[in-house]
This record gives C-alpha cells, structure tokens and sequence, in this order.
C-alpha cells in the first residue's frame, strides 16, 4: 500500500456519515452497572431465601467483619472502573487497579486470618444456604453479559485485562453479598463463596485469552 | 477539529484525518525507521481511529487517546505483519537485502536504536523484515529458541519504550 491508498481510505472514512453519539463518561456507567448489579444480586439472593438474622447488628458491634465486608464491594466497585475504563484508548487505570488489588487483599486476607484462628466474628452455621456455591457462580453471569454489552459499544486496546477486570467485580459482587447471605465461617466463605468467584474468573480470561475478539464489536467501514 | 469532527463536520474530520496520518507516519518513522509495511500501520491506524471516534471525551487529553490507539495498532500489525504476506520469492529476495544491509533499517529508527543489537537484530529480521523464527535464526546463526527469547524480550521493550513515550 502507498500514501495514495492512505488519501483513498481518508476520503472514505471522512464520507462516513452514520456518526455514534458519544459514550457516557466511565465513572457514570461504573456507577449505574455496579448499583443495578447489587440490586440484582440482592434481589436474587432474598427471593432464593432470607438473609443470615442478625448481620446487621454483627456489622455494627464488630468493626473488622464490617470492613472485611466493604473491602469486598470496594474491590469489587474498583475493578468494574477499571475495566470500563479500559476500554476507551488512552485511559490510566493503574492506580484504580492497585487499589483495587489492595481491598482484595484485605478482603482475603481478613479470611485467611480468620482461618488462622481470628475471625472476624465468631463462626457458625446460622443462615446456611444449601445452594451458596450454585448461587455465586450463576448470579455473576447475568451482570457480566450485561458489562460485555456495555464495552462493546467501545474500543477495548486491552481484551483480557478489561475482561478480567469486569469478571473480577462481577464475581466478587455476589460472594461478598454472601457474607450477610449465608453462614459465616473463614473456611465455608473461601471454599463456597470465593473459589466459585475465582472459577468465573478464570474461565473468562481462558475464554477471551483462546477467542480475544470475543465481545468486540467491529462496525463496518464505509465503501 | 475533534469535537468538530465527533459532530459530523464532514471537512474538519477530512482534515484531522490528514493531519493524524502525518501525526501517525512521523512518529513511525521516528521510532522505527523506514519499513516496508509502515503505510499498512498508518492505515490500520486511521481505520482504528475511526471505529474509536464516539470514544472520545473533550475531558480527556487527546494525546493520550490518539498514541494509545496508534501503538496499539503498531504492536499489533507487527505482530501479524510475519503471519500474513509473504511469499517464497519476496522471502528469498528478502534473505539477499537482509544480509547486505541488516542495519540501515534499524538505526534508521531512534526507538530500535536503543535495543541493543541481539534483539535489535532479532527484532527487525522477525517483525519487519518478515522472515520467520527458523529463517532468522539461521541467517544470525543462533537457534530458534534464543530467537524466540530475543524477539520475546525486544517486543516487550519496544511496548515499554513507546509506553515511556506516550507518558
């Protein structure tokens, strides 16, 4: 191809006259995904049954399982910005995604420690849901599909880090929602709750990393 | 010119277009120097650049936007750029030009002349001159498997580099 070829496709492209309207800005869709999508969860979590009696009192009287909680969703909020912001070109998402990293941290660690022997409240079989794991890795999908749908009408430069971002936040939103769901124990919440968020995860960037066109939407350039 | 442009203003889009594929072309050449498929990246550029158009923000710095999508393109096509094209004939042709004059290319190109030589050799006989990794590796005289590390760790500094760039 020659310059002349570059003056032929500027002259088609500059004809194109079906113009997209402008994307709305990423923290606005961060925030309207993310609301709608803990409403969803929480909506299916009450209609699948009722929530553990007495979360709210335990939030209150032991600070560390109310930040254990909110770490949870902060990561979660973090990487959905991430990932949204990821696909619009030129965008810096580093320091949302280290932030993020940092609550997951927390959010584990808390866990962790609490497998160690401290949890963050005393442990117990109060509110046990039978189908918890079932319910954390099928209620993630439908808010995923719908953050594909969202950067489809975008430009994604980086496939599997925006997708691993959204899978992330998806699947964190219903097994943190979990930890007010079903029963609390370190060791029930990693194995039940976290590994079937981790599972969603890893199958979406082994989907995106073997397919990486997937979810990109490539409009047809003008004759 | 952009906003102009994002509303329909068929002339003002005409120009930027023009003025990107200098923009594009200008900084292609200043980092790698003349190669054979540079107006292919320009193109793929501006084409990348239109798809991308309604996601610009006037709030946003359209460097950042503009070197975000154009490097992008520019990994990518000389990614593609030893799976497609090529022939056995241009590729026998290629072996003669390459060996005569492996380096006018390269320091050509402010950008490769930072790598140090292995892996700018490594860099250019796979990414812009086209020949495969059992082809470069025999024209260097080093097996495939130290190619594919040197054309695996050029790639990555030629991305941190155009990173450092755009920054």
């Amino acid at each position: 191809m020659n310059t002349r070829d570059t003056d032929e496709l500027i002259n088609r492209l500059s004809r194109d006259r079906l113009h997209p309207g402008l994307v709305m800005p990423s923290g606005r869709v961060t925030l309207v995904w993310y609301f709608l999508t803990v409403a969803y969860v929480t909506a299916c979590l009450l209609m699948l049954g009722p929530l553990r009696s007495g979360w709210t009192d335990q939030m209150l009287a032991h600070p560390r399982f109310a930040l254990e909680f909110l770490a949870g969703l902060g990561a979660s909020v973090l990487f959905a910005q991430a990932g949204f912001r990821l696909a619009i070109p030129g965008l810096s998402v580093r320091t949302i995604q280290f932030a993020g990293l940092f609550l997951l941290m927390i959010w584990l660690g808390s866990f962790l420690f609490g497998i160690g022997g401290y949890p963050a409240i005393e442990g117990s079989m109060l509110g046990k849901r039978e189908g918890c794991v079932s319910e954390a890795l099928m209620l993630s999908v439908p808010p995923l599909m719908v953050a594909i749908l969202l950067i489809r009408r975008r430009f994604v430069l980086h496939s599997l880090r925006a997708a691993a971002s959204l899978a992330g936040a998806t699947a964190i939103i219903p097994a943190g929602l979990m930890q007010i769901a079903c029963m609390y124990d370190p060791a029930h919440i990693f194995t039940h709750h976290v590994v079937p968020a981790a599972l969603v995860l890893a199958m979406v960037v082994l989907v995106v990393a073997l397919f990486p066109g997937i979810g990109v939407r490539k409009p047809p350039l003008p004759r | 010119m952009v906003i102009r442009a994002q509303s329909g203003d068929e002339a003002v889009y005409r120009l930027l277009l023009i003025e990107l594929a200098c923009v594009t072309r200008a900084f292609l050449l200043s980092r790698f120097g003349h190669f054979e498929q540079l107006e292919d990246v320009v193109q793929e550029s501006l084409i990348a650049l239109h798809r991308a158009r309604h996601t610009y923000r006037p709030d946003q710095p359209f460097r950042a936007w503009f070197f975000a999508i154009v490097h992008n393109r520019c990994i990518d096509s000389l990614r593609k750029r030893r799976r497609n094209e090529r022939t056995q004939d241009a590729l026998a042709d290629h072996l003669v030009e390459v060996s005569e004059d492996l380096d006018t290319p390269i320091y050509e190109g402010q950008l490769l002349s930072r790598l140090r030589p292995p892996y700018r050799q490594a860099f250019t006989l796979t990414k812009l001159e086209g020949l495969s990794i059992a082809e470069s590796a025999e024209q260097l005289g080093i097996s495939e498997a130290t190619l594919r590390v040197r054309v695996f760790r050029a790639l990555r500094m030629v991305r941190q580099m155009l990173q450092a760039d755009i920054a």
